[in-house]
């Protein structure tokens, strides 16, 4: 397996193959590199292509509130993404599902996805399917480190799904008595309050509210801390119900 | 006379405890009238004096007909019934809550004379409710689901 920088540089080592595997690559592949290989290049992408093009597929589709995405094995071109679709499967997002547990979901059902494509290919049994014979593509972008701050003006099914789609980095925070703190946990309640207002605090956690319902703070981790519960951040903190959760 | 005004869910008084009245004199019979009016206003089936920001012991209920009860306590329960329940401090929410079918409550009425009442079905539901409010107890924190409703426009 290898991960260069620049691909050219180990083009000696790439001749010999039948058939080219890439899986989790940012970088596009220059056509020279896929003419190396006489049955192609294939790539798995964790996605429903044309859904999700590009480097963050997971992150969006929980970004999205989507209820289901899944694995597509594409051959690869010089165009991210874009290359016709050998197979793929759907996997279901659970509400509870964060970046960490559907991505290792997704991996272990891509590996499968991808066995069965090289088994395919094998046995010439391929009907590649065009990208733009499904749908119009969407592009998932890089995800950057200030999209988590979290804006208590927006509603709580948002906030409560940053903090899902974005628990491997950089996760979801807020400043609190100038401490950051990442949000781990967090729950949508219909209830309603002044967005970004303590509403109530229990065993459940904080609830504050947003713009449309609230958001109970379950599980946290101040900055250079421990994870704790968000009852203790609370009580460890001074937290009262009608305090605004963060700071200016 | 201006009515009071019914304190709403994030506001710290629905999750004290309140304390106990001591002498049932001329402010505590001009509160019981004030929550009776804010009740109706409101069209309530009760209300404890947290939800208009005070935190003591006192209760009203109204299924038929009103009843006040100062420092109320449930001595007997029985049954059990699951409903759906609301509440005037959490506007546009409704829950499911368990809630027993037959309680007996006892406590003083406004003349200071101890009172013991028995209620079934809506009326137990309605004094378990609020005496729920005067440990900073709500009903979501026993409603098995919590759901939004429409607003209303009153």
């Amino acid at each position: 397996m290898l991960s260069p920088e620049r691909l050219i540089d180990i083009k000696d080592k790439l001749t010999g193959f039948d058939l080219g595997v890439v899986v989790a690559y940012g970088l596009i592949i220059p056509r020279k590199i896929i003419n190396l290989f006489p049955m192609g290049i294939i790539n798995l992408h964790p996605s429903l292509l044309p859904k999700y093009r590009g480097a963050a597929p997971i992150q969006w589709a929980l970004l999205n509130g989507e209820e289901e995405t899944g694995v597509s094995i594409i051959y690869l071109t010089e165009e991210l993404d874009a290359g016709d679709i050998i197979i793929q499967e759907k996997v279901k997002i659970l509400p509870e599902d964060n970046a960490e547990t559907l991505s290792s979901r997704l991996s272990v059902i891509g590996a499968n996805v991808l066995a069965k494509a090289v088994e395919l290919i094998e046995n010439n049994n391929v009907r590649p399917v065009p990208q733009n014979s499904l749908g119009i593509p969407s592009y998932a972008p890089k995800i950057e480190p200030q999209m988590g701050r979290i804006d208590w003006n927006t509603g709580a099914r948002d906030i409560v799904n940053k903090v899902r789609a974005l628990s491997l980095w950089p996760g979801a925070y807020f400043y609190s008595k100038g401490i950051k703190v990442n949000m781990l946990e967090a729950e949508v309640s219909p209830i309603n309050g002044e967005a970004g207002k303590v509403i109530d605090i229990g065993d459940n956690g904080i609830l504050v509210g947003s713009r449309d319902g609230s958001v109970w703070i379950k599980k946290i981790r101040p900055e250079n801390r421990k994870i704790m519960s968000g009852l203790d951040f609370a009580n460890g903190y001074r937290i009262k119900i009608g305090d605004p959760i963060s700071d200016g | 006379m201006s009515g009071l005004a019914i304190r709403i869910y994030g506001d710290p008084v629905l999750r004290q405890k309140a304390l106990p009245i001591k002498n049932i004199d001329r402010r505590v019979r001009r509160l019981a009238k004030y929550m009776e009016e804010a009740m109706d206003k409101a069209n309530g089936v009760g209300l404890a004096a947290p939800q208009v920001g005070v935190s003591e012991r006192i209760i009203v209920v109204k299924v038929k007909s009103p009843i006040v009860l100062v420092n109320p306590v449930i001595t007997y329960m029985e049954g059990e019934d699951l409903a759906e329940e609301g509440c005037l401090s959490l506007p546009n929410v409704v829950g499911d809550v368990g809630r027993a079918t037959r309680v007996v409550v006892k406590g003083l009425d406004l003349n200071e004379r101890e009172i013991e009442v028995e209620a079934k079905n809506l009326l137990a539901r309605a004094f378990q409710h609020e005496i729920d409010h005067l440990d900073g107890i709500l009903f979501i924190d026993r409603a098995v689901s919590i759901r939004r409703v429409e607003e209303s426009s009153d």
